[in-house]
């Protein structure tokens, strides 16, 4: 690993004055807040910004308020480690504490943000590598290179969408508020995300994430499933998160997201419309957990094989089900390690 | 994990029996305060006035010619003080390695694999190094690369090193096969092993595979070189310094006494920093630089520099219908890189090892360390052991499950006794193993009937030869004031040698623990060791120290009784006092000052330890390591859960049981590493995961839930008081205990690490495809 390049630091007082920054230095700028994904990567030269606008002195950016009865709003620096202890999010919006409580490390949590997570860097077997790594195999496009070294034959980048918390997220139909130099818009947090692994982000570069918005909790519960190969500090390569309403025993609402099978976050709409009108039995689960795994779409650029986390996609639907619909006997562990 | 341990009853409390005051107790380690108040001071630390900043350029093909190197560019970077490239070599000799010396220190006409170093620069800044490494022009002609044993065997392979290099100091007769790529032969022989087949009622081959994996020491290698005129001083992350030292004095052509190594903490060795690994090029670099030049190496560059070997195993044995083995023959294929390193030396313990405890009238064992164009392989945790006795103990419980017969009493009819022969010109077996076979099925409910909640145990045990070359020397010096410091060439790796080293001073010398001091690693100071590794300190350095402190004690003894006027033999020695009777009592610091009549003086010991009559006894000691896993399958996942590890340690004494323990504890999780999740993956030639997110080392979140730790002590090892080595054994069993776990927990036999889950998940799936087809697994093999 190289030492981290030279580079400028700001640290502007207000999100309006980030934003100024960020059109003031052009594309020599980046925006950054934990730099627990951001700081690794420039010392592989992933990224060589000379200017970095640090987030962490924006007052107005750090912090959860509201109550779960009309929604939260999530500041985007709150640690991971404040979200996943925030108690009013453990309680009403439980998936997003256990996701936030599941990425990387305590150390790493204590720095990490989750606006950090929501906006982090795809990944992929070719592109995480050291610069003399990706030197001597010959660059990728996502930096420095031209081709697809997963799918040679690819005029795009299939590099994977790796935030825990984005899918859970979307799961609960949380929004997003972006601040930039010139306005501001809230939008819901799916939209952010595009299908490729260089513009994996529908943001524009001075777009500062301003605001998470939770909507309103009330009848909702909801899962979050993790796979990797250890039980704590690796990225996920399948994340399943899943939201129901349930009223009396008859799933009313449902959203099954899925993490870490494509560029981007992919809800199972199908999956989640057949569980609307239903009980949570055996079967139901069984066809549901079925229909999920249909739009996961994992490549050969991970750990593990695409065919095995395809695979695993319908098992973890199928165990987060059971979970929420307290079918899961054992009161198994909040996370899948396999 | 719960540290639920129990020492076992066998011999136990020798202790207090014998009345030791310090032995056989668990002081906390004598440089704890140190360690974890951040004082203590690794080779990272050390700073010397104009001291420069090395960095290694490393080739990005896996085999070429070398050209042309054009370093112009990078001496102009400003702070840039010396770039070394072969033309820096010609008038030393560039070739070293243990066993071969065929590694030159840096490429002289080719590369051999991606990550051989090419050329290095000495600079201001460790940044500035490594922009100028970065200029450096090299103009490679690339050649046919042979990555992996297979390439390296097959027609037309391309030769990885031409021509017999010179033998190194290693005492091994190298076997090369003329033409191949094969750098070393091993072959054991004993009785005829087809007639065995023959006689055999029942005939199992199976082939193994075990994976390239990294020691991750957490300090990766580094070196501080310092040359004063024509004399060479170097602070390095060694194991073995005196070899090291030798090694250097042989390069630059200095007498041994111009060479100083002097050993800081090491963060950890494995045996990643066995022999002598970049010592040479740093040496080199600083020659000149003309100036100090410290290297510090990242993880990745570590993981470019030293490995454990690859193992492809075919292993055959016949037995008789009633368990009893008759004949073993096997082909062990060993990925040793681009140079031999210690590759010769791990085939031949493979092939002794894959053996097993077990008595065999009929052998055939063929080990071949096969050169590569991939990161050399070198010392790692018992070498050649865990890849071979993944294989033998893993086929046991294939031959019990078909025989039908209870894989812990298979083991017990055929493991070898006390006292009995393991093979012609060895020790004869020196440890009880079914006695620690009993106690590991014990404390893992062996009676529990497996399989029927998705759980199941699994025993392995192996037996191996270690001490290495039984050379040790220690010196002891009681100081005027009483307190004592030994020098010691024994390196602390972190595995406690020096807190069981004062242990044993400190018994021998009637002192308390707190005045003795073990004096930092100095090559110029320190009396020979031969080397740290193969579980050989307590008991070999042990053995010299105790020599050692016995001989001071008896120097205070005899100068004591003249000064008491009282005969030697009423003379006894306590608590840093000598006395005779109630009325004549003097303190060791009395005694030393009446001696040299002045409050001054001190007395010295020395220990030797050497094999009598310069004929070493093979092995010093056999180690014995058994283990047993509780495992839980998730049939749905492939996920395996270790509920519970036992890991049973045959210590002879246990100078320290905490730390025995320890040891064990961390043998056995690191043997979890390649049996769960590690495995060094090359793709394109290249390392594809050569960093420590990548390359998956267990975490807390993934140690069994219970661990136990059996010593077995029966006070008969050749070590003091009856201790022998430990420390590797815990790694051996672990693969072939939790495969033979899972395999009674659903009938599923994996015979590949790491037991990933996908793997496992792909086994479990297979199987049931199978039964659905071909109805009882067991029927059709």
């Amino acid at each position: 690993m190289m030492r981290l390049p030279a580079f400028t630091y700001l640290a502007p007082p207000t999100v309006a004055e980030a934003a100024r920054a960020v059109v003031e230095h052009g594309g020599e700028a980046m925006l950054v807040a934990g730099g627990t994904d951001l700081y690794p990567n420039m010392k592989r030269r992933q990224f060589e910004p000379k200017v970095l606008i640090g987030l962490g002195a924006i007052r107005e950016l750090r912090g959860v308020s509201g109550r779960a009865r009309e929604g939260l709003r999530i500041g985007p620096t709150t640690t991971l480690t404040a979200v996943a202890r925030h108690p009013e999010i453990a309680r009403h919006y439980g998936a997003l504490a256990t996701a936030a409580g599941l990425v990387s490390s305590p150390q790493l949590r204590n720095m990490g943000t989750i606006g950090g997570n929501v906006c982090v860097d795809t990944r992929c077997n070719y592109y995480n590598q050291a610069y003399e790594w990706r030197k001597a195999i010959g660059f990728c496009m996502k930096k420095d290179g031209d081709i697809c070294l997963v799918a040679p034959s690819s005029s795009r980048c299939w590099a994977v969408s790796s935030s825990d918390t984005a899918p859970v997220l979307w799961s609960l139909g949380a929004r997003v508020r972006l601040v930039g130099a010139t306005g501001e818009r809230t939008m819901p947090v799916e939209a952010l995300y595009r299908d490729d692994g260089i513009e994996y982000l529908a943001k524009r570069p001075d777009e500062v994430l301003a605001d998470i918005l939770l909507p309103p909790a009330d009848g909702w519960t909801s899962a979050y499933l993790k796979l990797r190969r250890r039980g704590s500090f690796d990225f996920p390569v399948l994340g399943v998160a899943v939201a129901l309403r349930i009223e009396g025993a008859v799933v009313r609402d449902a959203k099954i997201v899925l993490g870490a099978v494509a560029s981007l976050p992919r809800s199972a709409p199908a999956a989640a419309s057949a569980l609307v009108g239903e009980r949570l039995t055996p079967e139901v689960i069984t066809r549901v957990a079925d229909l999920a795994a249909g739009p996961a779409k994992p490549l050969d650029n991970t750990d593990y094989a695409h065919f095995y986390r395809k695979k695993m996609t319908r098992v973890f639907v199928a165990r987060a089900l059971r979970r929420l619909g307290g079918l899961d006997g054992e009161g198994r562990a909040e996370e899948e390690v396999a | 994990m719960r540290a639920g341990s129990s020492t076992s009853s066998i011999g136990k409390n020798v202790a207090n029996r014998t009345g030791f005051r310090v032995v056989g107790t668990s002081v906390p380690r004598v440089d704890a305060v140190e360690k974890v108040t951040g004082r203590a001071r690794y080779t990272g630390d050390i700073v010397l006035p104009g001291m420069l900043h090395g960095k290694v350029l490393r080739s990005p093909h896996p085999h070429a010619r070398i050209r042309a190197i054009d370093a112009r560019r990078a001496e102009q970077v400003p702070g840039v003080v010396a770039v070394l490239t072969r033309d820096d070599l010609k008038d030393i000799d560039p070739y070293y390695g243990p066993v071969v010396q065929d590694r030159p220190l840096l490429a002289l006409d080719r590369v051999r694999y991606a990550g051989d170093p090419v050329a290095a620069v000495a600079a201001e800044s460790e940044a500035t190094a490594e922009q100028a490494a970065s200029r450096i022009l090299v103009e490679y002609e690339e050649l046919p690369a042979a990555v992996g044993v297979a390439a390296a065997l097959a027609p037309g392979a391309p030769r990885i090193h031409e021509g017999p290099h010179r033998a190194g100091e290693e005492r091994l007769s190298v076997k090369p096969i003329p033409g191949t790529n094969i750098c070393h032969h091993e072959r054991l022989v004993r009785g005829d092993v087809e007639r065995g087949f023959a006689e055999a009622d029942l005939v199992v081959e199976d082939t193994f595979t075990f994976p390239m994996v990294y020691h991750y020491a957490l300090e990766p290698h580094t070196v501080v070189a310092h040359w004063d005129k024509d004399a060479l001083t170097v602070w390095a992350s060694a194991q073995h310094p005196f070899l090291v030292r030798g090694e250097l004095a042989r390069i630059f052509r200095l007498p041994l006494a111009r060479v100083r190594m002097i050993i800081p903490f090491v963060g950890g060795g494995f045996g990643s920093k066995s022999y002598t690994k970049i010592e040479p090029l740093v040496a080199a670099l600083a020659r000149k630089a003309g100036r100090p030049v410290r290297v510090a190496q990242s993880v990745s560059e570590s993981m470019h520099t030293t490995r454990r070997h690859s193992v492809t195993c075919r292993i055959k044995t016949g037995v008789k219908r009633d368990g009893t083995l008759v004949a073993k023959a096997c082909a062990i294929h060993l990925d040793t890189g681009a140079y031999a390193d210690n590759g010769p030396q791990v085939a031949n313990r493979a092939a002794q090892r894959v053996i097993g405890p077990y008595r065999i009238p009929h052998l055939q064992i063929d080990a071949y360390a096969v050169y590569t164009n991939s990161v050399p392989a070198g010392s790692f945790r018992s070498i050649g052991a865990p890849q071979s006795i993944w294989a033998c103990e893993s086929q046991m419980d294939i031959i019990a499950e078909r025989l039908g017969i209870d894989p812990l009493a298979l083991r017990l009819k055929n493991v070898l006794k006390r006292g009995e022969l393991v093979r012609t010109g060895m020790k004869p077996l020196d440890g009880d193993i079914s006695v620690g076979l009993r106690k590991t099925a014990e404390a893992l409910g062996w009676r529990r009937r497996p399989g029927a909640d998705g759980r199941g145990l699994g025993l392995a045990c192996g037996f191996m030869n270690a001490g290495a070359f039984p050379v040790s020397i220690a010196i002891v010096r009681l100081h005027a004031d009483g307190s004592a410091t030994l020098l010691v060439g024994t390196t602390e790796i972190g595995q406690g040698a020096r807190t069981v080293l004062s242990q044993i001073a400190a018994e021998e010398l009637a002192l308390p623990l707190s005045e003795v001091t073990v004096a930092r690693g100095d090559t110029d100071a320190m009396p020979f060791d031969r080397s740290t590794g193969s579980s050989r300190s307590t008991t070999l350095m042990g053995l010299a120290v105790q020599r050692a402190a016995r001989e001071v004690r008896d120097q205070l003894v005899k100068i004591g009784a003249k000064l008491l006027r009282a005969p030697t033999r009423a003379i006894e020695v306590r608590n840093g006092t000598l006395s005779a009777g109630r009325r004549k009592v003097m303190s060791y610091a009395d005694v030393i000052a009446g001696h040299f009549g002045l409050p001054g003086g001190e007395l010295v010991g020395r220990g030797y330890v050497r094999p009598p009559g310069g004929k070493p006894v093979n092995p010093v000691f056999w180690e014995i390591g058994i283990g047993g896993a509780d495992v839980e399958v998730d049939r749905e996942t492939g996920q395996l859960t270790i509920r519970r590890y036992v890991s049973a340690a045959d210590v002879g004494k246990a100078i320290n049981p905490r730390e025995c323990e320890g040891q064990d504890e961390g043998a056995a999780m690191m043997g979890l590493g390649h049996t769960l999740f590690e495995a060094i993956r090359y793709e394109d030639d290249q390392i594809v995961n050569p960093n420590l997110i990548d390359y998956r080392v267990p975490l807390f979140t993934d140690l069994p839930e219970e661990f136990v730790a059996l010593l077995v002590e029966n006070g008969d090892g050749p070590g003091p008081y009856g201790a022998k080595g430990m420390g590797e054994g815990g790694i051996v069993g672990v693969s072939p205990a939790v495969a033979n776990a899972l395999a009674r927990a659903t009938g599923v036999r994996v015979r590949d690490l790491p037991l990933t889950p996908e793997r496992v998940w792909r086994a479990l799936r297979q199987s049931d495809g199978s039964k659905e087809n071909h109805g009882d697994r067991l029927s059709s093999d």
